[in-house]
């Protein structure tokens, strides 16, 4: 038994061996009750007395965090570990200390260049989920641990989590909003724009290339496209009166609130280039933040043609609007999650904003028990929601599951942080 | 000029009156916290104005321009209907607007920082575009009147309290 366990460590570390993991999800995420599985994470070993750096205990650390993020893991205190990640592994030593999963990493130094072999363990069949080696400056531990940790995801889940994503937000300083990004856990936050006044309602393309936002521009907001690769912010929907709350609607096009003079504020749809497809809504009510189901077939939005704002959808190949929400007087923000299955909205209830899910039929709505509750934003695999409260006084974003476990608060910045925007997969750590 | 000034204090008197039949209408807060949070709105935007340096308080007609630009009209919560004493005052600006040939005018629409940020942006204009056809039906042309939103992007009271909701929920008047 033993013997066969550790042919096969050596045999997965030439193979692929995320592909058989990937196949057999070892938790449901769709499950609405999740036990959280015990992960052992011995410290960092090195490969030979001689490279042994303090340093790494940061790539733990780095480690440890990813998976606390994703609230499905609990990381067994290291005191009570019987063996370290420099021993072959001996699934019988995990298990006394209650492990599921164990994961070690090695390293090795060879002058600048750090090299980490990290594996993830299945503790209970006693095998290797993932081997994974990467090599790099130091510098480069963040982004190493953010692979990592998406690559165990991706063998426990069946789909890579939020590692590499990013999260655009208004930041706020003095009389001015410009959109700020950050690393998908508050990592790293710095400016996408710099100008003066106000620039509001940060909205990813489904590629994460651009990022579509309203800039006032003598006094009325207009849509911009903004390419992630540099360039400036390029104006495409300017009406005569305000141009507020883009969304991508997958397959090329963009919804926004426009009015035009005097006249009321409807949805529209444009091509890229700001060229008006068609409306989407019609009448004096107000009706905006647009966002769409992954397929671009249906859209929710807000309006407040029943009297108090609600979140209405339309589908666009029937042309019909059926009201989604009921319940709470006051209903706003919907965002819909890239998997489909939920959309996310602030409800307004008896102790202010909260978060709340429901599922495009109506059914199912679920208020989360988070901390205030405005704007919320799915991250791409759907599992998590940022969003920002001011329960602290000034606007900050935080991150919750969707099936409501607190992950915590993630900017941390002077000024109010607000609206955040979740990013697809694949921009964030290098 | 004297006569305005008679004028804007009989209109300030029925203001009052309004604002005290408004509060037995929607029961929000006492009508000594408006009238504080009315008080403190002004000093404020008259602090503001006398940074700025661009108006002679001294001068009749700098009084005129003083007041259209210094009295905000206020809404309800999550409303933008006119209230009674909005009205009065949209009045007040129409004649200013009509004694005033030269002038164009800018409505801003405010909210208080309750609710979501981008429909507040909406609400904010809704609000000005009520303003603008009042003045409109009172004969003022529509080419005269940009309307502009910001929604709670810019309170002019910070703060929770009641009295800062009311200051903040306005509508408020520039000359072009």
């Amino acid at each position: 038994m033993l013997k066969k366990f550790l042919l096969l460590i050596l045999s997965l570390a030439l193979c692929p061996p995320a592909l058989s993991a990937a196949e057999r999800p070892i938790i449901d995420i769709a499950s609405p009750t999740i036990r959280k599985l015990p992960v052992a994470l011995p410290a960092f070993a090195p490969q030979s007395e001689q490279t042994s750096s303090p340093a790494l205990e940061q790539g733990r650390e780095l480690l440890s965090q990813d998976l606390l993020f994703t609230g499905l893991f609990d990381i067994i205190d290291p005191a009570s570990y019987l063996g370290t990640a420099e021993e072959e592994v001996n699934p019988r030593q995990w298990s006394r200390v209650g492990a599921e999963l164990l994961i070690t990493c090695r390293y090795q130094r060879e002058g600048s260049v750090l090299t980490l072999e990290c594996r993830l363990y299945d503790i209970l069949e006693a095998r290797q989920l993932v081997g994974k080696r990467y090599s790099g400056q130091e510098e480069d531990l963040p982004a190493m641990m953010h692979r990592f940790a998406d690559e165990i995801m991706l063998a426990v889940t069946g789909e890579r989590s939020v590692f590499s994503t990013l999260i655009a937000f208004v930041h706020s300083e003095g009389n001015n909003k410009n959109i700020w990004l950050m690393d998908f856990n508050g990592a790293n936050p710095r400016p996408f724009t710099q100008k003066e006044g106000l620039t509001l309602y940060p909205a990813w393309d489904p590629a994460g290339s651009l990022l579509a936002y309203s800039q006032f521009v003598n006094r009325h907001p207009a849509v911009f496209v903004h390419s992630l690769a540099g360039g400036g912010g390029r104006m495409i929907i300017n009406s005569s009166g305000m141009s507020i709350t883009p969304a991508f609607r997958p397959g090329g096009q963009i919804a926004a609130s426009l009015s035009y003079g005097n006249g009321p504020t409807n949805i529209f749809l444009s091509d890229l280039t700001g060229q008006i497809v068609k409306n989407l809504s019609n009448g004096l009510n107000i009706d905006v933040t647009p966002s769409f189901s992954p397929d671009g077939g249906q859209m929710a939005f807000v309006s407040d043609r029943g009297g108090a704002p609600q979140i209405y959808i339309l589908d666009l190949n029937s042309g019909q609007t059926r009201r989604l929400t009921f319940g709470y007087n006051y209903c706003a923000a919907p965002d819909w999650s890239p998997k489909g299955d939920l959309i996310a909205f602030q409800a307004r209830t008896e102790n202010g904003f909260r978060i709340a899910t429901v599922k495009p039929d109506g059914s199912g709505l679920q208020v989360l028990d988070t901390p205030g509750g405005e704007d919320p934003s799915f991250s791409p695999d759907g599992r998590l929601i940022a969003y920002s409260s001011r329960t602290t006084g000034a606007y900050q974003i935080y991150v919750v599951t969707a099936s409501g476990q607190m992950i915590g608060q993630i900017s941390n910045l002077s000024g109010d942080n607000s609206d955040p925007a979740w990013s697809p997969r694949g921009l964030g750590g290098k | 000029m004297k006569r305005h000034a008679v004028l804007f204090s009989l209109i300030f008197v029925l203001m009052l009156g309004g604002l005290s039949a408004c509060k037995k209408e929607v029961g929000s807060g006492d009508l000594n916290a408006e009238e504080q949070a009315r008080i403190q709105a002004e000093q404020e935007r008259l602090r503001r104005q006398m940074e700025e340096g661009n108006l002679d308080p001294n001068s009749a007609a700098g009084q005129a321009r003083e007041a259209f630009v210094n009295r905000d009209i206020h809404f309800d919560y999550d409303q933008y209907d006119l209230r009674p004493d909005s009205k009065i005052i949209l009045e007040e600006k129409a004649a200013y607007v009509q004694a005033n040939p030269g002038i164009s005018v800018i409505i801003e629409g405010h909210c208080d920082s309750r609710g979501s940020y981008a429909y507040n942006m909406a609400l904010g204009e809704k609000r000005a575009r009520s303003a603008a056809a009042y003045l409109v039906a009172l004969g003022i042309p529509a080419s005269r009147i940009e309307i502009v939103s910001y929604g709670s992007e810019m309170p002019l009271i910070s703060g929770h309290s009641e009295e800062a909701y009311f200051a903040n929920r306005r509508g408020h008047f520039i000359i072009k």
